[in-house]
């Protein structure tokens, strides 16, 4: 009897191991390819920034980014940007020198620029973002005491080499964004607030949400000239 | 001098005839009162956008005087002018099919429902006062004084065609009811007179919100 047990738990096992098996096969392939490759680019970008949002919601963010190109291939790539509305001015350096920015996109909703860097392989070069914005609120579900306002990262980094079109690339952020304002309810991700200030550390990425509390005035006004309206209305026909 | 006279007994002739016609006071009391309860929902952000105000066909207006203050949000200074027009729902373009299909729409609905034993027509005034109220907030708030007159002076005259299609549209639906009761059809002839204002009132709109809001 025992012996029988012992043979259908070892049939049992047999049949538990084979798709046990081709999913340990199945995970590995998806894994391997993300492994590190010492062949392979590899590309690290340190990105410190410094935003200052001004009582009047006017934005000036400086970005400075160390890119270094850790494999033994050159890379080509760009950096993308990525705005809400259009900026005041926009400024992007590539080791100090003043590049070309390709406007992808300007509208009233998003602005995206364009910037090609290309790398030699084991180099390094420093990419400085300047720009200044008028930052509008959420267009949806405005509010009449309370605007919402939004802020995330705004740098994207692609590179490809001859053998990969896609090279991995690791950003950390690091930075400061301070709010001339007491800011209300303000959630953030990959971020700690301290009062306006709110400070991003060793992150590859963050958003923020917070609101501007306001009073209606104008539409207030109105609104008390109905009230005035409607009282005045039912005293007389009190009367 | 005969033509003056017979243009001012004309006028009195209307102005009376408002004032003893039930279905429009009807009509004007529950657009008021939608009005002030959007008003209010608006103005202490019970609601953050204007109640149904993304469909233009309740009331074009909002999507209308949009584009102009969209900028003023951001800056509150409201000296901004960045003006692109779209629905923000249909994404269709807010050009002159746009203003006539939507004040045509409003009008005939308003009208036309009243088949229906007047209640759609009830609540379609009672929908256009509360998104017209709750609209009207937000544009005072927002947008620049000119904007604001504008928009507030457009409020008023689609009020006016309102008022009169929806007094159309009861009228119409308790002339059915009275049917249903009694057998016998009976509807003044004051309909067919505000009827003809009505259209008068449609095109004029059309013609006002283009100019003013739209071109």
């Amino acid at each position: 009897m025992e012996n029988y047990k012992i043979a259908a738990l070892m049939v049992l096992f047999v049949f538990m191991i084979s798709p046990a098996y081709a999913q340990i096969e199945m995970i590995e392939d998806m894994v391997m390819p993300i492994g590190i490759d010492d062949e392979n680019a590899w590309i690290d970008a340190d990105i410190s920034f410094a935003v200052e949002i001004d009582d009047t919601n006017m934005e000036t963010s400086e970005y400075s980014i160390d890119i270094t190109n850790s494999g033994n291939e050159s890379v080509e790539g760009y950096i993308n940007i990525y705005i809400p509305f259009i900026p005041e001015r926009i400024k992007v350096l590539v080791d100090g020198e003043e590049v070309d920015i390709i406007t992808q996109e300007e509208s009233y909703r998003n602005s995206r620029y364009h910037v090609n860097i290309d790398m030699d392989a084991l180099s390094n070069s420093s990419v400085e973002v300047n720009y200044k914005i008028l930052k509008i609120p959420q267009q949806r579900n405005v509010g009449l005491w309370a605007l919402q306002y939004h802020y995330n990262s705004p740098i994207n980094l692609q590179f490809s080499s001859t053998k990969e079109d896609y090279v991995r690339t690791d950003i950390n952020y690091d930075g400061k964004i301070v709010i001339g304002y007491e800011p209300s309810k303000l959630s953030c991700n990959n971020c700690v607030q301290d009062g306006n200030t709110i400070t991003v550390s060793d992150s590859n990425y963050f958003y923020i949400n917070w609101e501007k509390k306001r009073v209606p005035y104008r539409a207030g006004i109105l609104y008390l000239l109905m009230i005035s309206g409607i009282v005045y209305y039912l005293v007389k026909m009190r009367k | 001098m005969m033509l003056k006279s017979k243009i001012k007994t004309m006028i009195r002739d209307s102005i009376d005839s408002v004032k003893n016609d039930k279905y429009l006071k009807i009509a004007l009391i529950i657009l008021l009162f939608a009005f002030f309860l959007g008003y209010s929902m608006r103005v202490f952000d019970f609601t953050k956008s204007p109640i149904l105000g993304e469909i233009g066909v309740i009331y074009p207006i909002h999507q209308e005087a949009f584009p102009y203050y969209m900028g003023g949000v951001a800056l509150e200074s409201r000296s901004m002018d960045t003006k692109v027009s779209y629905d923000r729902i249909s994404e269709s373009p807010i050009d002159l099919l746009y203003v006539m299909r939507n004040n045509v729409i409003s009008a005939v609905l308003l009208v036309g429902t009243g088949v229906l034993l007047g209640i759609p027509t009830v609540i379609f005034t009672f929908l256009v006062g509360l998104s017209a109220g709750a609209s009207i907030a937000e544009v005072l708030e927002f947008a620049g004084l000119i904007v604001a007159l504008k928009t507030i002076f457009l409020l008023t005259t689609y009020v006016i065609a309102v008022v009169l299609a929806a007094s159309i549209g009861i009228e119409i639906g308790s002339a059915i009811i009275r049917y249903l009761k009694t057998n016998i059809f009976e509807i003044d002839k004051k309909i067919y007179d505000k009827a003809i204002a009505v259209i008068i009132i449609v095109a004029t709109n059309i013609i006002l919100q283009f100019v003013l809001l739209v071109m």
